[in-house]
């Protein structure tokens, strides 16, 4: 990871309490052409500690964490200024559309449903770092 | 030829009877005020008559004209009227400026006259025509079902103690249409009750859900037969079955299949992300064919444990009436356009074709639609060989749009067709959970719309979806096209 690479790097940061789940994306989440750095927390206050310390690219933020609220800890993350280009995609359950929805109106930058699809994810990844500018443009 | 008069008068008596019945209840379907009123008119007449023709009558026959004519309202028009009309008569009969100026044996005689009066009242009046006869009683008393008892404004009349225990409290002199609603709602008429009785109409197996006196919660479903007699509305038969245990079971079963399909979710997703992940490392590394093969099953498997739990969370969201539809208006054709495109990735080894087209806009919501439209040619696929061709027809109708998709599988017998949209009924044993069709008819239904299919074994089969296009406003339209 240290040694110099001619590719773009990007952090991400995965916030889900099921540290299998942070583990498997940690592991198995590849992104052709991108140097990728993960890193996984299983608490809110864990995430958001993370969050402000490694100033991650994009925020992968499960809706149910223990210690707090999804929506709660976006919040959070959005008064930071340091913190304001981060990305966040929203993990929410299949069975509450309701939820699906209040991250469109929240702006959210995107969503989606568990069961999690591997390719699904990476796809959504890789848009939301073209979006932040973080890949160029093809 | 005494047989023939004895005939005669014994039609003529039935006849008498008959209208004479039907004048008392059509009578007794007045209001109170209305009965009283009509005793007020009696007693007036009465008066009149005895002021024309004083003591035409000896004094004792007189007093049992007065008596019987006393019994008759009662009997016509219940106790309240009956009291009313009593004190009337008692009053006309001594000719209302007599009573000051009575003798002693007088005040006896109004005495006597006002208690046989108003004893005739109460319990003649009091007598309804509605209570179930001496020979019902018992059998009532009986019923595990409760059994109410109302007349025509709905006020319950009787109600058996299986009724009263259900509902943890007296019955009787209520209004039925408070039946099943709780202490905050009552008059709300869940059992519509209202309706039923003026438009005439059985109403069979409406659930009602309340709390009972006692605090206990009660689920029952109740029939409701109104009771005409000689073409007048005379009341209501209202039979209960409780169902709260079967009620509690089923919810229990659907909170079940809730709970367990979200604690399913997070260990699918799991497998899902390390089977994709140790299959994607074995074709890097070249792993043996078995290997990559046994890999492969995993992930096939773990995405089928993935898309069953979808489904399960959807069904119990349906179940609880939590799932709903965000609806916008979109253009059917461009809309289509893209699902299918993407459905072509579903369907290996078929071809799939488009026929016709639509245009214009319906109103619904984009994501629950593509559902539908998978679900249907996820079904086709399930059920039709390789090779074969799965056609979405795209029709336009007056008011609706119909989308249909047709596969050339085995086709489903008709006494199998009635089921294929009920929650977990499969075809044969073709796989999958039965949910698929259930999901797709419980959304069309939230998007206003039909479902249904036609089929002939071996000639496979076409299931169809109509949309209600709607009128859309021009901010409607604009809104779209900045949408999309």
């Amino acid at each position: 990871m240290t040694a110099p690479s001619a590719l773009p790097a990007a952090t991400l940061l995965v916030i889900d309490d099921d540290a299998d789940i942070g583990q498997a994306i940690q592991n198995g989440l590849e992104l052709p052409g991108v140097e990728l750095t993960i890193h996984t927390a299983t608490t809110a206050s864990l995430g958001l500690q993370q969050a402000k310390h490694y100033r991650p690219n994009v925020i992968i933020l499960d809706l149910q964490l223990p210690d707090m609220d999804g929506f709660a800890v976006f919040e959070e993350l959005r008064r930071d200024a340091q913190l304001a280009t981060t990305r966040v995609i929203m993990l929410t359950a299949q069975d509450s559309m309701a939820n699906l929805w209040e991250s469109v109106d929240r702006r959210l930058d995107d969503f989606i449903a568990k069961p999690l699809d591997l390719i699904e994810l990476e796809a959504r990844v890789y848009s939301q770092l073209l979006k932040a500018g973080v890949l160029p443009a093809v | 030829m005494p047989h023939r008069i004895n005939a005669i008068l014994s039609r003529v008596i039935t006849r008498f009877g008959h209208w004479l019945e039907r004048g008392v209840v059509w009578w007794r379907r007045r209001g109170r005020v209305w009965r009283c009123l009509g005793a007020t008119v009696v007693a007036a007449v009465a008066l009149a008559a005895n002021l024309t023709w004083p003591n035409r009558l000896g004094q004792v026959n007189n007093y049992l004209l007065w008596w019987l004519l006393v019994v008759a309202l009662s009997w016509v028009s219940g106790m309240i009227a009956g009291l009313w009309a009593t004190l009337l008569l008692t009053l006309a009969q001594y000719r209302f400026f007599m009573v000051v100026p009575l003798p002693l044996a007088g005040y006896v005689n109004l005495g006597l006259f006002m208690g046989v009066g108003s004893v005739s009242s109460l319990i003649i009046g009091s007598r309804r025509l509605e209570e179930p006869t001496d020979r019902l009683t018992p059998m009532l008393h009986q019923l595990q079902e409760g059994v109410v008892i109302t007349d025509a404004e709905g006020i319950i009349k009787y109600a058996n103690p299986a009724m009263e225990r259900m509902c943890g409290a007296n019955l009787a002199g209520r209004s039925a249409t408070s039946l099943g609603s709780g202490e905050g709602n009552a008059g709300a008429d869940p059992l519509q009750l209202a309706q039923a009785l003026r438009q005439r109409r059985v109403l069979t197996n409406r659930e009602l859900d309340w709390e009972s006196g006692n605090g206990s919660r009660v689920v029952a479903l109740a029939s409701i037969m109104p009771m005409v007699e000689a073409e007048i509305l005379t009341g209501a038969v209202i039979t209960v079955r409780e169902i709260t245990d079967r009620k509690l079971r089923e919810e229990q079963k659907d909170q079940f299949i809730s709970i367990a399909s979200h604690e399913l979710r997070t260990p699918v997703t799991s497998l899902k992300l390390n089977a994709q992940r140790l299959l994607r490392q074995a074709v890097k590394q070249g792993a043996a064919a078995n290997e990559r093969s046994a890999l492969e099953s995993i992930k096939r498997q773990a995405d089928k444990l993935g898309h069953l739990v979808r489904n399960l969370l959807d069904v119990s969201q349906l179940e609880s009436g939590q799932l709903t539809v965000r609806t916008r208006p979109l253009l059917i054709d461009e809309y289509l356009t893209d699902i299918i495109e993407r459905l072509r990735l579903l369907t290996p080894r078929r071809s799939l074709e488009v026929q016709g087209a639509l245009d214009g806009e319906v109103v619904a919501d984009p994501d629950r639609l593509e559902q539908v439209l998978t679900n249907l040619v996820a079904n086709a696929v399930q059920h039709s060989p390789e090779d074969s061709l799965i056609t979405i027809s795209l029709t336009p109708e007056p008011g609706r749009v119909v989308v249909g998709v047709r596969d050339e599988g085995e086709g489903i017998e008709r006494t199998k067709q009635v089921h294929l949209f009920d929650r977990f009924y499969q075809v044969g044993s073709g796989g999958g959970a039965g949910l698929g069709l259930y999901i797709a008819k419980q959304l069309i239904l939230q998007h206003s719309g039909t479902i249904w299919v036609s089929s002939e074994p071996g000639a496979g089969s076409t299931f169809y979806f109509s949309l209600p296009r709607v009128q859309v406003s021009a901010a409607a339209r604009r809104n779209v096209r900045i949408k999309s």
